[in-house]
């Protein structure tokens, strides 16, 4: 998609200001018009071509199926480390705070697994609305809020991955465990919950609460 | 398009200052290289929509000139104020009131402000949406 790179809203800015810098010091109407097409293409070709930037770290990925799938993946396995490094000071005079943390980290995987899950059907419904022209409207309202709970499960995995190396570093068996900074990571947990909690929201308020599942019959 | 709509703002902004860095460039030249002459004001030329000071001047040939001045102040002339205007030697009919009572260097401040926090608020909306 190369054309894309033409559409740069900021490209488009650069040419824009060169052309009304040019019309503003007296310079004819063409001229500044032919100033303001060189810059935006030059803009173009050195942001666009010569020096692209890397995409963000909130840029969709192209393949977003597979990387919520290891998404979840990745949030489970933060959860379950965090709980083996937490597990020698369940019993000490931290037990509370650490079990917490742990219960707190278990709820996040659990949640990111669950948006995952959901996630596939928003897709879907996204698809589904695009065919109809009536609802074009409403698909490209579903469709931001999917990029929005994505983002949200893509930034509360990395800060759940991040939570095990400061446990870590607060407290290591045979040191002196530092409170005030497993107090900060406690607090960091439950604002990272509670922003898939609000993922979770979105995604009811979207598709409605989940159908409760079908209990599988028992094997005879 | 939903992705362009901070260029609405920044537009409007950016417009403005440009008009406002025109007028600002175009009476610094005319300042620079034009001729010097105190004038009266005579009256209005009107429009629907603009309302255009009408200045008699005299140039140093002596050739009497009846030039139009925008309008950018709070306070309107009254007719036969005494005026000093800048004029292009070339073409007489390019004249600015460049000394009178009631210039005032609010109305483009003013401007200046809203356009820039237009402006600004486009650029915010901007850098939230494609940043």
């Amino acid at each position: 998609m190369q054309l894309r790179k033409f559409a740069n809203p900021w490209c488009l800015l650069c040419g824009a200001v060169a052309g009304g810098l040019a019309w503003a010091v007296t310079l004819p109407v063409w001229a500044a018009f032919v100033i303001a097409v060189i810059i935006w293409l030059t803009a173009v070709l050195v942001f666009g071509f010569l020096f692209p930037t890397a995409p963000s770290e909130t840029e969709l990925p192209a393949d977003p199926v597979a990387v919520d799938a290891g998404c979840a993946r990745r949030a489970h396995a933060a959860a379950v480390s965090l709980q083996d490094v937490a597990a020698p000071f369940l019993e000490g005079p931290l037990g509370d705070r650490v079990s917490r943390i742990v219960w707190r980290a278990g709820e996040i995987a659990a949640s990111i697994d669950h948006l995952v899950r959901r996630s596939q059907e928003l897709s879907a419904l996204v698809h589904n609305l695009a065919q109809h022209p009536h609802s074009r409207g409403r698909a490209r309202y579903v469709e931001s809020r999917h990029a929005e709970i994505r983002r949200r499960m893509y930034a509360a995995t990395r800060d759940l991955e991040a939570a095990v190396p400061r446990f870590l570093a607060t407290a290591s068996p045979g040191a002196a465990p530092d409170v005030a900074a497993l107090d900060r990571l406690a607090t960091d947990l439950e604002n990272i919950g509670y922003g898939v909690d609000i993922g979770e929201s979105m995604v009811t308020e979207i598709l409605g609460p989940e159908p409760p599942r079908t209990p599988q019959a028992p094997a005879n | 398009m939903d992705r362009y709509y901070p260029l609405l703002p920044i537009g409007i902004g950016l417009c403005s200052l440009v008009w406002l860095v025109r007028d600002i460039v175009a009476a610094w030249l005319l300042g620079r290289r034009g001729e010097r002459a105190e004038g009266t004001i005579v009256g209005y030329a009107e429009t629907n929509s603009t309302s255009r000071m009408i200045v008699r001047f005299r140039t140093e040939e002596g050739e009497e000139v009846l030039a139009l001045h925008d309008n950018s102040s709070w306070s309107a002339a009254r007719y036969g104020d005494p005026v000093t205007v800048s004029y292009d030697p070339d073409n007489p009919q390019r004249a600015r009131v460049v000394a009178a009572p009631w210039l005032s260097l609010w109305p483009r401040t003013l401007f200046l402000t809203v356009a820039s926090g237009i402006l600004l608020i486009g650029c915010f909306l901007g850098f939230l949406t494609w940043g």
